[in-house]
């Protein structure tokens, strides 16, 4: 076992953990954590095995596949948290133009 | 039916002008017109010189931005019951003396919306920079390519609207992409406009606190993005 394998395994259980403790989340998700905790536990213990996997989709290597999947996810990841960005920015204009027409000041 | 100039509200809306505005409300006050000044979370005293004029002081608690200033001032004139609006900068770039002829644009031709323009034959741009024109004359054919409508200057901050129209025209863009949007409504809305020369003047002030070149990156991903939340 190489050291990265332990680091890695703990990062993971971390991560799992703080998931599970601090996002407020359905059963679902819960379980689709967990399965994604398991998947990444037999990617670090078996790393020959996501090559393999790799392979069957014409990719080099595991750590190729999934870097592609991440960056093509963060695109996705990306739009979403701007068009939330676009949308909270409309909820504080509406209160902060509420505010201002309600406390409107007529000069002399 | 002619405007009630009484119910003409001007709207200004105004950032870190604390060494202009007085004079620009000075301008305004002499007329019969009413003033709205939007601050928008100036950090100098531009909204306690306002208060010192006859105009009323929209305060917002966070600077959102010109496209958010105008959008609050234009509800807050037509919850005062006003029947015609229009847009005037607060850095002394506009001229009181171009509204009379605003409103006379909705009143003649029946119009909705009367756009100001520097380009227009009998328009002018006093002391603008080269560099300036060449830049406005490009976003006015992009704005004009964009929209569809027939105008020699789409970023004229100097505008009047009837109240109907100012009703139809919801500007979502906070900063400075209100002013195409404004356009792409008019059409949206098939509003009908007029075009009326205006006089824009340039100072060393005005040219140093105003829109940097570089501004136009973000004008134009305002305005992609803003097709995001349609
Ligand atoms: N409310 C508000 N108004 C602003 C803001 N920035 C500018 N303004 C006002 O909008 C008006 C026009 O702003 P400028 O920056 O001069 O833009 P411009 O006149 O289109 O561009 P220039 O040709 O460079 O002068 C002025 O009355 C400013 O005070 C802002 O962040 N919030
Ligand atoms: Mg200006």
């Amino acid at each position: 076992m190489k050291l990265i394998q332990p680091a890695l395994l703990i990062i993971s259980m971390l991560a799992l953990l703080a998931y599970l403790r601090f996002f407020r989340s359905v059963l679902v998700d819960r379980l689709l954590a967990l399965f994604i905790f398991a998947l990444q536990v037999l990617a670090i213990t078996f790393p020959e095995a996501t090559n393999r996997f790799a392979q069957s989709f014409g990719v080099g290597r595991g750590a190729d596949l999934l870097f592609y999947l991440f960056a093509s996810g963060s695109v996705f990841v990306y739009v979403l948290l701007y068009g939330k960005l676009l949308s909270t920015e409309a909820k504080v204009t509406q209160i902060a133009r509420t505010l201002a027409i309600r406390d409107a000041r007529k000069g002399n | 039916m002619s405007i009630n100039f009484e119910k003409v509200w001007i709207i200004v809306p105004a950032y870190r002008e604390a060494s202009v505005i007085g004079a620009v409300l000075d301008s305004l006050a002499a007329t019969k017109y009413q003033i709205v000044v939007v601050d928008d979370c100036s950090p100098d005293t531009t909204a306690e010189i306002a208060e010192r004029s006859r105009a009323h002081v929209c305060r917002h608690c966070i600077n959102l931005g010109q496209g958010a200033a105008i959008q609050t001032g234009i509800d807050y004139a037509l919850s005062n019951g006003a029947e015609a609006l229009v847009t005037f900068d607060a850095d002394g770039q506009h001229s009181a003396a171009d509204i009379p002829a605003l409103l006379e644009g909705l009143d003649k031709h029946k119009a909705d919306v009367a756009l100001g323009s520097r380009f227009t034959t009998g328009g002018a741009a006093h002391n603008m920079g080269g560099a300036r024109r060449t830049l406005l004359k490009l976003a006015t054919l992009m704005t004009r390519l964009s929209t569809g409508l027939n105008i020699s200057d789409t970023h004229n901050g100097l505008r009047a609207l009837r109240a109907e129209a100012a009703r139809k025209i919801r500007i979502t863009q906070n900063r400075m992409a209100h002013a195409s949007e404004i356009l792409s409504l008019v059409a949206q809305h098939k509003l009908k406009f007029v075009e009326v020369p205006v006089h824009i003047s340039y100072t060393d002030y005005s040219t140093s606190k105003g829109q940097r070149a570089s501004n136009s990156f973000n004008i134009i991903w305002d305005s992609i993005t803003g097709m995001l939340r349609r």
